[in-house]
């Protein structure tokens, strides 16, 4: 059985003026666990609208998305909240990390938002993880005392916290450089080999979908086979 | 602490100038709160104790009342039994009956009798209308205080001198005379007494200090051409001057004399303070709730600002109520600081002003050399209660526009 599977994934939004606009036209598609997968496609076709929905943080206008066999389609938002807490993490293309807070502090707010473990366990979570992006020695510092690729692996490290069955990434290299685009892809490319991490990247970067073990191209909301 | 309030205590020890500025702005409020209350209850509570011991806490009088009372409920009920009066009588006659009578009254703890001359006491061309009271001096010393209040001469020097008077302080002043002068008084029939100022107290009230002078109780008799044992009134010392109206009560009912009580005399001036009082804090707390807009502001600005952070937050999986927890903490950590810095500050500022020397001059009806400055738990309770009300409501709107936030509208700009 796979992990992820939408089926119909319909999404409309209104616009002032207009009928509604079809974003996502019967997007169907699944995923397997252990899965690395690139969503491609023209800008301006859907990928985003289609990661946000998968990953949890919108509701289609149609359809079934079914992660590890519950629909989300049919959560409010206080379900949904808690199960992307529980079961997904998210990178988002810029950093979005919390100014105040250090590089370690922002990777324990996911643990310690779910309340389900100790503020230790949480630290001692949070100190591996910085250590696996490479960050062992940048604890401490506030993410504007990092460079950029070093904010978004720890916008990596943040997501994967809570140990997520799906780790969504939306253009995460789309604001670097092509050394740190490589060590981002890396990353995810290990985490993907050595923990068996499910993941998912938009990408318009034919070098990143390249290495991808699939790709999903959309186009005009429908999935290009 | 909890993650939503580590985030609160972030968000504002990272804008420390706008946070301490809202923390100030609160405890100028309460502190402005914490010294009105001081200084209303305390000049209140000053009129208070100054009207009561500038003259008897009740006095017996000798008009007796129409019947005798069906029910003794305090308060109105000596004002009802003086208006139905009886017997229009301007003199007692064998006062040490009655005195004995009232004097056994539970609460009563002296009794003293007074004979009451009205007259024009005259000194060269300066001349003021008075009411002279005919006391006993070791009597009237135990009704009333004016025996300590005393600033010139010796209240006791009346039962040593028959021609002996004592004047209050604005009447000596008034007529420019002093202990040891000589100063003539008329009758009501047009006879002339002479008397020698033996001295002059103040009980800080300023129509009894400008009209009120003592006399031996017989030479006031002998102006009225009254015999001995007669007096115009008994004065009466009670246990408990602000439960005087149960005692005047149970005195109507004893003994069927009308009884004229400090409450009864200083209703409507003591009415009038206290409805001045509400004013000045109705006003006080108008400014407390200008500095609750200072918490909304600030909230404001944060939510605003952290719309980002709060679209994250929630995409993580912080749930509703813990964002709505962040910024309520916010908003009582910024309200209850500044209470209760400005209810420290408001402890100062009461008290320096209470030991500044001040006057309201002789035009005042209070004469006094302080400010007297009351200080009592409930002003602290009042103004922390408030604030805590007053952060809650200021930071209700800027908390439901951060629970309510949905994160992909945030990314998505939908
Ligand atoms: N708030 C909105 N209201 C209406 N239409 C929108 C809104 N946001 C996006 N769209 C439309 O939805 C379509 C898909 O947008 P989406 O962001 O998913 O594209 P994308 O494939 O991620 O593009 P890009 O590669 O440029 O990021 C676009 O045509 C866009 O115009
Ligand atoms: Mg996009």
């Amino acid at each position: 059985m796979s992990l992820l599977e939408a089926r119909g994934v319909t999404k409309e939004l209104a616009v002032a003026g207009a009928p509604p606009a079809r974003i996502l036209d019967g997007v169907s598609l699944s995923v397997a666990r252990g899965e690395f997968v690139a969503i491609t496609g023209p800008s301006g076709s859907g990928k985003s609208t289609l990661l946000y929905l998968l990953g949890g943080l919108d509701h289609p206008t149609a359809g079934e998305i079914l992660l590890d066999g519950r629909n989300l389609a049919a959560m409010d938002d206080e379900a949904l909240t808690l199960l992307r807490n529980e079961a997904i993490g998210f990178v988002y293309q810029f950093h979005f990390l919390l100014p105040e807070f250090t590089a370690l502090e922002n990777v324990m707010m996911p643990i310690l938002a779910g309340g389900r473990t100790t503020r230790k366990e949480a630290m001692a979570r949070a100190r591996d993880l910085l250590g696996e992006v490479g960050l062992a020695d940048r604890l401490d510092h506030l993410p504007r005392q990092l460079s950029g690729g070093q904010q978004q692996r720890v916008s990596i490290a943040r997501a994967l916290a809570n140990k997520p069955l799906l780790l969504c990434a939306d253009e995460p290299t789309g604001n670097l450089d092509t050394a740190n685009t490589e060590r981002i892809v890396d990353l995810l490319l290990t985490l993907n080999r050595t923990m068996n991490q499910t993941v998912l990247v938009v990408t318009h970067e034919g070098s990143v979908a390249d290495r991808a073990g699939r790709e999903i191209r959309v186009v005009d909301g429908k999935v290009a086979s | 602490m909890d993650l939503a309030g580590t985030i609160a205590v972030r968000h504002l020890l990272t804008r420390r100038r706008q946070s301490l500025l809202t923390i100030l702005g609160v405890a100028l409020g309460a502190m402005i709160m914490v010294t009105t209350l001081s200084l209303t209850d305390g000049l209140i509570t000053d009129i208070e104790d100054t009207i009561i011991e500038a003259s008897p806490h009740l006095v017996v009088m000798a008009e007796e009342v129409a019947g005798k009372p069906e029910r003794l409920v305090e308060g109105d009920v000596v004002s009802l039994l003086r208006r139905g009066k009886r017997a229009k009588a301007d003199r007692l006659k064998g006062e040490e009956g009655l005195r004995r009578l009232v004097a056994a009254e539970p609460g009563v703890v002296a009794v003293a009798p007074f004979v009451e001359v009205r007259g024009i006491l005259r000194r060269g061309n300066r001349f003021r209308p008075i009411v002279a009271s005919g006391v006993v001096p070791a009597d009237e010393a135990r009704v009333t205080r004016v025996a300590g209040q005393m600033q010139a001469g010796r209240f006791e020097a009346l039962s040593e001198r028959r021609e002996g008077i004592v004047l209050g302080r604005l009447l000596a002043k008034a007529l420019g005379v002093g202990t040891g002068d000589r100063i003539r008084m008329t009758d009501a029939e047009g006879r002339v007494w002479p008397f020698r100022v033996v001295g002059v107290f103040k009980s800080g009230i300023k129509n009894i200090d400008e009209a009120q002078a003592y006399v031996g109780i017989d030479v006031a008799r002998d102006l009225k051409g009254w015999g001995p044992g007669t007096a115009s009134g008994l004065a009466a010392r009670v246990e408990s001057p602000r439960k005087v109206a149960e005692v005047a009560s149970a005195i109507v009912a004893r003994t069927g004399h009308a009884v004229d009580t400090w409450e009864e005399r200083n209703r409507t001036i003591i009415a009038s303070f206290r409805r001045n009082n509400m004013t000045t804090l109705i006003l006080v707390v108008f400014t407390f709730i200008v500095s609750g807009f200072g918490i909304t502001n600030v909230l404001n600005t944060v939510v605003l600002e952290k719309v980002k952070d709060i679209a994250v937050l929630k995409g993580m999986g912080m749930s509703a109520r813990a964002v709505t927890r962040v910024f309520l903490i916010e908003g009582l950590a910024l309200g209850v600081v500044g209470a209760v810095a400005g209810a420290l500050l408001g402890y100062g500022l009461s008290t320096l002003i209470g030991a500044l020397p001040f006057s309201y001059g002789d035009a005042a009806f209070v004469q006094t050399d302080r400010i007297l400055m009351t200080q009592h738990p409930w002003f602290y309770g009042l103004v922390m209660g408030f604030s805590i009300l007053l952060s809650v409501l200021a930071s209700v709107g800027p908390v439901r526009k951060a629970a309510r936030l949905i994160p992909v509208a945030v990314f998505r700009g939908y």
